[in-house]
């Protein structure tokens, strides 16, 4: 049973740290967010050709390895997976697709609201239907298979590649790239944002809290669950923390890394909260899992570097100017991709 | 604890190689790394000769313009720019440099329009530290405009026009508040 304290703590934790890391640098309502941070990682390993996102955010790879620690240190660290490889890989695609088209995972949605982005507001409605109709698929029999112990230590796959990764961060070898101006060039410190996000994933993994899972819980069980606190905990210091910043700028319009085509970003952020819960959890969940040895959130994982990669190589992702027809084509087939991995994977006995 | 703790001598010696081609690994790894903190010589020449490149694209193609903006011929300056582009059409600069005449002239609606047109284009013009940086300039007629075209649309719902402007106007509002693109 998880602390209502530990939950709390986390969820403070990640709204104060999720402004703190805008004023040392990130992108703006983007302290935190882990489909932006994938797409400048996919730039930085040359994944896609877009020069202003390209830079190897030790924020992911601190969250991994945050968890592991905690893991490890908790006796949690298990290997297991095996349930349905190949759609945890489209899984992540589509929750990558579902928050370019949004501009932003869950955690960013929370921040853009935050920061009085009420814009955000399109999307926290399609989140939470989005989880809702998870819980509905679940509670109507759609269960992907059972994951089970693996032997041979595959569970430390993704850790030790967090820490390669990291050892590129530091080594700065030819082929990884950095962005000279755009978003990719917005970048905290790494003396403060890589022990933010170790901070984050440790306690992230020892609370098990993430934003879609404390929807989940709330639709499930109401203001009882411990996940509550936390939820509430995470907006109350992200508030806090946005005005006492200088950071909150209420309005719809012109707001940072936002657009106005509300449908889009409902629909974008109901497609990532369907395929969240029947997966176990939002982009950030699934970076704390696969550092706990979870090798089917490790597959998520690698689907959403290769989302990341699609969603700026394909003209898919979002921007101040609009949605484009691609990602109006993505968030579609994506729903349809959802629909269909319901239908097979509904159990009718 | 998942990994056996029991070993023997093929283990041992797998392990000593794999420590072995670890530190080797990171090392060349690590001298494949010329410029500190950066990539490799040869993308920082490919980068820098592309922003050479663009830069004396700019100087060449619009330097005539430039000179009719420093004699304060405005109209005659737009005139060259619609020439330029019927060559280059939607270059971004090109658009860049209308909006900027046409925010001199007062024309305020319509240099929005092209401000946000360039700015599509190339981000480089709302970028604090760059050398194509119109920052300042694109930052004080969208806070302008947005006093201004704001009620007016309000007013007047109806204003396909109008509602186009502050669309513009929220765009660029939206690019110089940064965030991810």
């Amino acid at each position: 049973m998880v602390g209502k304290g530990m939950v709390i703590a986390a969820g403070a934790a990640m709204g104060i740290l999720g402004v703190l890391l805008t004023v040392w640098g990130n992108p703006e309502n983007s302290g935190i967010c882990i489909s932006c941070f994938m797409e400048t990682t996919a730039g930085a390993l040359g994944l896609h050709a877009n020069e202003r996102l390209q830079y190897l955010r030790p924020e992911l790879m601190g969250f991994v390895i945050g968890a592991t620690c905690s893991a490890l240190l908790g006796k949690e660290f298990k290997s297991r997976g095996g349930s349905a490889p190949m759609v945890r890989i489209l899984s992540g695609i589509l929750l990558i697709v579902g928050c370019a088209v949004f501009i932003g995972c869950p955690i960013k949605m929370m921040l853009r609201f935050a920061a009085g982005d009420f814009g955000a507001i399109a999307g926290i409605v399609g989140l939470v239907i989005g989880v809702w109709l998870g819980i509905r698929s679940y509670a109507h029999g759609v269960e992907l298979p059972k994951a089970a112990s693996e032997l041979g230590g595959s569970g430390y796959i993704m850790p030790v590649a967090a820490v390669g990764l990291l050892v590129l961060f530091f080594a700065m070898p030819a082929f990884i790239l950095v962005s000279a101006s755009g978003g990719g060039a917005a970048a905290a410190p790494w003396i403060l944002s890589l022990p933010a996000a170790i901070f984050l994933g440790y306690l992230s993994q020892r609370s098990r809290f993430c934003i879609t899972g404390s929807l989940r819980d709330m639709l499930l069980m109401g203001v009882k669950t411990p996940m509550f606190g936390g939820f509430v905990a995470f907006a109350v210091t992200a508030i806090g923390a946005a005005v006492l910043t200088g950071r909150y700028h209420p309005g719809f319009a012109g707001q940072p890394g936002a657009h106005g085509e509300h449908l889009w970003s409902f629909l974008g952020m109901l497609l990532v909260g369907w395929v969240a819960v029947l997966i176990g959890g939002c982009p950030f969940r699934q970076l704390v899992k696969a550092g706990e040895g979870d090798t089917d959130a490790g597959l998520v994982t690698v689907g959403m570097l290769l989302g990341a990669a699609l969603v700026q190589a394909w003209g898919v992702a979002a921007t101040a100017a609009g949605v484009p027809l691609a990602g109006k084509i993505g968030i579609l087939f994506g729903l349809i991709a959802t629909i269909a991995g319901v239908l097979a994977y509904r159990q009718r006995s | 604890m998942e990994l056996t703790l029991k070993t023997d001598g093929f283990d041992k010696i797998l392990s000593a190689v794999l420590l072995v081609l670890l530190v080797v690994a990171v090392a060349m790894l690590l001298a494949d790394s010329p410029v500190p903190g950066g990539a490799s010589n040869s993308k920082v020449l490919e980068r820098t000769l592309k922003t050479q490149a663009r830069l004396l694209f700019i100087q060449n193609t619009y330097q005539p313009v430039e000179l009719l903006l420093k004699e304060n011929r405005s109209q005659e300056a737009l005139l060259k720019l619609e020439e330029l582009a019927v060559r280059f059409p939607g270059e971004a600069h090109g658009l860049l440099l209308k909006a900027s005449v046409l925010a001199k002239l007062g024309a305020d609606a319509q240099a929005a329009s092209s401000y946000a047109a360039a700015v599509r284009q190339n981000g480089e013009y709302v970028d604090q530290k760059n050398p194509l940086s119109r920052r300042d300039e694109i930052s004080k007629l969208t806070e302008n405009g947005l006093v201004k075209y704001v009620p007016l649309s309000k007013s007047q719902p109806g204003d396909v026009a109008l509602k186009q402007v502050v669309r513009d106007l929220y765009y660029l509002k939206s690019r110089l508040a940064g965030g991810c693109e």
